[in-house]
């Protein structure tokens, strides 16, 4: 990938990601969906993870499945708060990006 | 490296840290690792390594999150290390930045002194050696001492002796050859007495040339084997040290 991905927007992605599964889902899965939008190594995730739920905006449960346990994450009301905050800054700042980028296209067009 | 393999790494590797941590850490890619199934050997092989992953969870762990580094989709970034161009530069000390570094720039950067041969110099080894004898030396002159002092008594004794030998055979001659003189001029008075002197002094001259020979002896052969052994004595060590040397 040209662009990088910074910290919070890997963070948005993420909440995102999360947010879609209502009852929760899995470190693995995580990664699968994130990599279905981003180029991300697969041992990029658990310090992420690992941030999230500290700042409370993702919560954890054990469920068996298969005589072991799968930790499952869940996102929060402070983590839905935070996505929403993504959600508007990155309407506002792709927005940006997107005339700039599409007027100088069409300049040269 | 299958998956037990690389799970058995990644907890020895995160012995030290705390109990609750690495518990999470080793059942977030224990997990993992299961839910990838077929995937699992490709998943190991983007973990890069055991140690890699162990020093990601570390760094993690280390507080650098608070501290301005985050973790991004290219890895570990970190705020206070961007360059003017608002380009986040890499930080050279962490694994993912490493990997990335590795992948455009061949194995040359990556651990940074790995390969390198330890350091070591002829001025250095000499230097060294100069300390180590300053400092032995005041060990060594007491030894040095006490075997130079026997070195010396045992000289003096071989000496002593040396000169006792010539001392006593000189003695011998002489006082035989007085005690013979004497009892010749003593039989003119009374012949039994003067062949008793005349007597003792032959046995004298008799000893003192036993002495003599003995002298001739020990000055003509014990001494210069004395001497040469000696001298090898002395030179042995300093050939040897040459010959170690070469």
């Amino acid at each position: 990938m040209v662009f990088n991905t910074g910290a919070a927007l890997l963070d948005a992605i993420v909440l995102a990601v999360v947010s879609k599964e209502t009852r929760g889902t899995y470190g693995y899965k995580i990664t699968q969906d994130v990599r279905g939008a981003i180029e991300v190594s697969e041992s990029t995730l658990y310090p992420v993870l690992r941030r999230l739920l500290k700042e409370e905006c993702l919560a954890v449960y054990d469920l068996a499945i298969d005589g072991r346990n799968r930790r499952y994450y869940q996102i929060t009301e402070k983590g839905r708060t935070q996505l929403n905050l993504y959600r508007s800054e990155w309407a506002i700042y792709s927005g940006k990006i997107s005339r700039i980028l599409e007027e100088l296209i069409d300049e040269q067009g | 490296m299958n998956r037990d393999e690389f799970m058995e790494q990644l907890e020895y590797l995160l012995s030290d840290i705390p109990e609750e941590e690495k518990e999470d850490a080793l059942a977030y890619y224990r997990d993992y690792l299961e839910e990838a199934g077929e995937g699992a050997g490709e998943a190991i092989r983007e973990f890069g390594s055991p140690e890699r992953i162990a020093s990601i969870i570390r760094s993690d762990l280390a507080g650098n999150l608070e501290e301005g580094g985050q973790f991004t989709d290219r890895g570990y970034d970190d705020e206070r290390f961007r360059d003017p161009n608002y380009q986040v530069s890499k930080r050279l000390d962490l694994p993912e930045a490493r990997e990335d570094q590795g992948g455009s720039q061949g194995s040359g950067k990556t651990g940074s002194g790995a390969g390198k041969p330890p350091y070591t110099s002829g001025l250095l080894k000499a230097v060294l050696w100069i300390i180590l004898i300053i400092v032995a030396a005041p060990m060594l002159l007491g030894a040095g001492g006490v075997a130079m002092g026997i070195a010396i008594a045992v000289l003096c004794l071989l000496v002593g002796v040396i000169a006792l030998v010539g001392v006593l055979t000189l003695t011998f001659l002489l006082g035989g050859l007085a005690l013979c003189v004497l009892g010749i001029v003593s039989m003119t008075g009374w012949i039994p007495g003067g062949l008793l002197v005349l007597g003792v002094g032959v046995a004298g001259i008799g000893l003192g040339i036993i002495g003599l020979l003995l002298s001739i002896l020990f000055y003509g052969r014990f001494l210069p084997w004395l001497i040469r052994g000696l001298i090898d004595l002395i030179s042995r060590p300093i050939h040897r040290r040459k010959k170690a040397n070469l």
